[in-house]
């Protein structure tokens, strides 16, 4: 059961990491718009969410070494130290994994706090990422080649960062990174939900200059509006291949 | 009406039907006060009346036609338009309405 469970969290920490990299890599594609500079909190905050992703995971692929250890210890020397030090080392472990088993059997599974313990992630952290997780990671393949489509995978994002954030404790190592990582993203939504209403507002003037067009004024009033919009419009980044800079 | 209570009026747009009418009111009787400034030729006056008539059409009319055309935006927008946009057009309005009223020069038709 332990490795089953060693299994599936190693598995989930996978899909974690690629979500990750997409929201890096639509975040960047905003701040390539932006003609500045990335802003200095979003690489530290990718650093630190990635730190404890990889923490958590070197954390757990000890478990999954001892796990081996224990394996091959019981069938050499099953009554030797080592053995007695390795079921030691798992007992917080194993009781953490039956008492997660015996939650998740419950009617409202959610009602019960689990134990944290390093290298594991939480049930509904867990029930997430295996499920509407990849699903998301499904909708961040592809190009994106306009603001209307970059503002639908940020809102993904925001949603995939939210819901993950929902699921943990209080406290626990991933929440904070998640949360500036959200307000990173919300940031760059904003830019995003900018550049939209420019494009819309565009279009609005010029149906609107139509119906008004031979009004006295009515050129120089259209003619400056447009231009202010044109002057705050960005074009979307052309996709850049690596090693093509 | 004091004047928080109408700034308040005019930034949530309600003004801007009564704008229009009030706006076009006051050009209309600017354009009133050309023709009759136009139509003085006595040479005593010619020369004022034309200083008159260039005044009004280079520094009162644009803001006017201007001031209506947002009012005429404002109205006719379906989609929300930028706030820089917005607050572009209320300026035009503002300024259109800060100038001195005029009655539809009735006066002049007397």
């Amino acid at each position: 059961m332990l490795n089953e469970t060693l299994g599936r969290v190693e598995h989930q920490f996978v899909h974690l990491n690629r979500l990750v990299e997409q929201l890096e890599t639509d975040l960047l594609i905003v701040d390539q718009a932006t003609e500045k500079q990335p802003e200095a909190v979003l690489f530290p905050t990718l650093e630190l969410l990635r730190g404890v992703i990889q923490q958590q995971t070197g954390v757990l692929l000890e478990h999954k070494a001892r796990l081996k250890q224990l394996v091959a210890e019981l069938n050499v020397r099953p009554k030797g130290a080592l053995v007695d030090a390795l079921m030691l080392y798992f007992s917080r472990l194993f009781a953490a994994t039956k008492d997660t088993a015996w939650i998740e059997q419950q009617e409202e599974p959610e009602n019960y706090t689990e134990r944290l313990v390093e290298g594991l992630l939480p049930s509904q952290s867990m029930r997430f990422l295996s499920g509407e997780g990849q699903l998301m990671l499904g909708k961040f393949t592809g190009l994106t080649t306009s603001w209307p489509e970059m503002k639908s995978r940020l809102e993904g994002h925001k949603y995939w960062v939210s819901e993950l954030f929902s699921t943990l404790p209080s406290g626990h190592a991933l929440a904070q990174p998640l949360l500036l990582m959200f307000q990173a993203t919300e940031r760059r939504n904003e830019f995003v939900d900018d550049q939209i209403l420019y494009q819309r507002a565009l279009l609005e003037l010029e149906r609107i200059g139509f119906s008004l067009s031979g009004i006295r004024g009515a050129e120089r009033v259209f003619l400056l509006e447009k231009l202010r919009l044109e002057a705050m419009m960005v074009s979307f980044p052309e996709a850049m291949m690596e090693g093509c800079e | 009406m004091d004047d928080l209570s109408s700034m308040n009026l005019l930034r949530h747009g309600s003004k801007t039907p009564d704008d229009i009418e009030r706006l076009e009111t006051i050009l209309d009787g600017h354009m009133r006060m050309i023709q009759y400034l136009e139509n003085i030729h006595d040479v005593q006056y010619a020369a004022y009346c034309n200083l008159f008539v260039q005044r009004i059409e280079k520094q009162i009319l644009p803001i006017l036609e201007e001031a209506i055309v947002a009012a005429k935006i404002m109205v006719s927008m379906k989609e929300t338009l930028p706030q820089m946009t917005i607050e572009n057009l209320r300026r035009r309005i503002q300024a259109g309405n800060d100038l001195p009223a005029y009655n539809g020069g009735d006066l002049l038709d007397v």
